[in-house]
């Protein structure tokens, strides 16, 4: 009836604009409603009994200046740019081999890829604890080979659990930089080699270049993923590298403090934000540059 | 009209066609129906039902296996077993579910701080003792008198030293073993939920008193803290120390005695000990939410769950300490000391984990973080 009332492209224009206003409003409804939340259960006052009082008081984020907090804060940030920055220097010579196979082992590489995500990251950081163990874990191959004198268990440490952390995302950086990599145009490598470049000349100045974005995203999506984790450094790290994800867990679960939690989390996603605006800025001035 | 956008319908068949599908969809029905009816119960029994949660897992498993039946047998009252979450989001879930006049459940398991929780929002529903008569079987400390009668001791668990023999040589007789010399040795558990709380309390000043105010929760962690370097897992979740524990990643530490006994029924070489100091007794209560309507299979339920058959039961199948006196019992010495002790217990400090929950959190948190 309405449509009826404007005229062709209005119409069509309206027609789009329905259709493209559900997945806008369904993530505003999933993404906005909860963040609402957050917040106003961040600025109310601690209810030991229940969830929060009605009222409205700073004292959570008043909290927040804790030294052990925004030691955990740092831990976050810290642990998610080194997971982002190894995942990214694994995944992509990986992505680069990948494509360089036959098509056929292409799809075997990535449905293995795609398997693992189906695992949960419970199930893998368990695995991961008895595979570092001392009894059959990793350094009794490695008493084996004649590399190390006696069998040692290798957690809590943060080695372990930025290898399981990697182990979580490398899937998402390799399917992230698949489609770059393999729609890159080989001729122009070969072109580089036919004029006497090294391989690993032509490797740095030729694919390095077309494919410094979508490595920046697969980096900054890796760093996302990373810093809100929490089973990992809870089953394989020490506590005092435990990531805010943890505190934000235990305030919340055990101290009953939702509020505390709430501030915490606004916190960490404001810390995020940051990051990823800032890996982003940094990624468009190289580019401009380059 | 209706089957056109099935999938895998033809919609140029014939009405007859149609028909003939219908009509065998129809003939599945009834089968159905005639196959399950055996399977119905009479609806005066079907009346006679109850909810009842407790934790998930293993304890569930055994509650649905051999508690409920018993009690059907003896009631005719059938039990639909429903697992309940640890921790806060229980309360939180329940709360809301309870306001909306819906709670899942029944009756719940609780924790005594999740009683006083749950007390002070109006969560539970009060009990008229004369319709509890076995009440009066219950051990004396689990017939003290209490603000509202909304509780009823359901079962008791320990947590004991749990070690494994072939790392700790000799077996340690006293708590006390956890503050000497032992590198890296520990798995204990984290946070305010923690037993090291009793622990230290009891070793170190003589009884969980101090735990009452904050000054002395401050002395107590200041004690726990002096075992950073002995603790090598400092766990929140009992899968975390039920691997390092099979896995020789820890030497011992404070678990929990039903499960150790399962890991040993399973092969795994741990010895659970109750130190001579006592091993530290949490004991959980059956309470019903106020918007339950199931208020007479409830109290014959709790006055079942007061019953020494009952509790030989929950002694035998679930792994759970009796709460009536063992010479109430009629449970073998070997069946009394799989699940429990004669020595002393540890109490939890149940009214400090409620008043300071958040400060005994925070405070931990900075501990072990530090």
């Amino acid at each position: 009836m309405i449509l009826g009332l404007v005229n062709a492209p209005q119409a069509r224009r309206l027609r789009l604009g329905v259709l493209l206003s559900w997945p806008m409003l369904s993530l505003l409804g999933l993404g906005g409603i909860p963040f609402i939340l957050l917040l106003r259960i961040s600025v109310a006052p601690h209810d030991p009994n229940g969830m929060w009082m009605p009222g409205v008081t700073l004292h959570a984020y008043g909290a927040l200046a804790e030294p052990e907090l925004l030691g955990a804060l740092f831990d976050s940030v810290e642990m998610a740019v080194i997971v982002g920055a190894i995942s990214v220097g694994l995944g992509f010579p990986l992505t680069y081999l990948i494509t360089r196979m036959r098509r056929r082992l292409q799809v075997v590489w990535l449905v293995f890829l795609l398997a693992t995500l189906s695992l949960s990251d419970v199930l893998i950081a368990f695995s991961w604890q008895v595979m570092l163990s001392k009894r059959i874990g990793l350094s009794n191959i490695f008493v084996a080979l004649g590399l190390m004198s006696a069998p040692e268990s290798l957690t809590p440490s943060s080695g372990a659990v930025i290898a399981c952390l990697v182990y979580l995302v490398l899937p998402f950086t390799v399917l992230t930089l698949f489609p770059v990599l393999s729609r890159l145009n080989y001729d122009l490598i070969e072109a580089a080699r036919t004029l006497g470049a090294s391989p690993w000349r032509a490797f740095a100045s030729v694919v390095v270049p077309l494919t410094k974005g979508p490595a920046m995203i697969a980096f900054v999506m890796a760093m996302v993923l990373t810093v809100g984790t929490y089973v990992p450094p809870l089953v394989l790290g020490r506590p005092q590298h435990w990531p805010m994800a943890v505190l934000i867990g235990s305030t919340a679960l055990a101290g009953h403090d939702l509020p505390g939690a709430s501030a915490m989390s606004m916190l960490l996603l404001a810390a995020t934000v940051l990051l990823a605006i800032g890996a982003a800025q940094a990624a468009r001035t190289r580019l401009r540059k380059s | 009209m209706t089957d056109r956008n099935l999938p895998g319908s033809h919609s140029n068949q014939s009405g007859k066609g149609r028909t003939s599908r219908r009509a065998v969809l129809r003939g599945a029905g009834i089968a159905a129906a005639a196959l399950s009816m055996p399977f119905i119960r009479p609806v005066h029994a079907a009346d006679r039902s109850l909810k009842v949660a407790t934790f998930g897992g293993y304890f569930e498993h055994m509650f649905a296996e051999h508690i409920y039946p018993a009690f059907a047998k003896a009631t005719g009252i059938a039990v639909q077993s429903i697992e309940q979450p640890e921790g806060a989001q229980f309360m939180f879930q329940l709360n809301e579910a309870n306001k909306a006049g819906a709670p899942p459940m029944d009756i719940c398991c609780c924790d005594p701080v999740q009683v006083l929780r749950g007390r002070a929002q109006n969560l539970w529903r009060g009990f008229d003792p004369a319709r509890i008569p076995n009440f009066s079987q219950l051990s004396s400390k689990f017939q003290a008198s209490q603000p509202a009668f909304d509780n009823i001791a359901a079962m008791s668990w320990y947590m004991t030293f749990v070690i494994n023999p072939d790392e700790l040589k000799p077996a340690p007789e006293s708590w006390a073993v956890l503050w000497d010399e032992h590198p890296n040795a520990w798995g204990i558990e984290s946070g305010s939920v923690s037993p090291i709380l009793e622990i230290a309390a009891t070793i170190h000043f003589g009884g969980i008193d101090l735990l009452s105010t904050q000054e002395g929760i401050d002395k107590v962690i200041g004690k726990i803290a002096e075992l950073k370097g002995n603790v090598k897992l400092w766990w929140q979740d009992e899968g975390t120390m039920q691997t390092a524990l099979v896995n020789d990643e820890v030497a011992g530490g404070t678990y929990m005695h039903d499960t150790a006994m399962v890991m040993i029924k399973n092969g795994t070489p741990v010895r659970s000990i109750f130190p001579k100091e006592g091993a530290v007794e949490n004991t959980n209560f059956w309470c019903q939410p106020s918007a339950s309507t199931k208020i007479d299979e409830a109290l014959e339920f709790l006055n079942f769950s007061c019953t020494p058959e009952a509790q030989e039961l929950i002694a035998r199948f679930v792994g759970s300490a009796p709460v009536i006196d063992r010479g109430k019992l009629n449970l073998t010495d070997q069946e009394f000391t799989a699940v429990s002790s004669d020595g002393p217990s540890i109490q939890t400090a149940t009214q400090a984990r409620y008043q300071f929950t958040d400060y005994i959190e925070r405070q931990f948190t900075k501990m072990v973080t530090s």
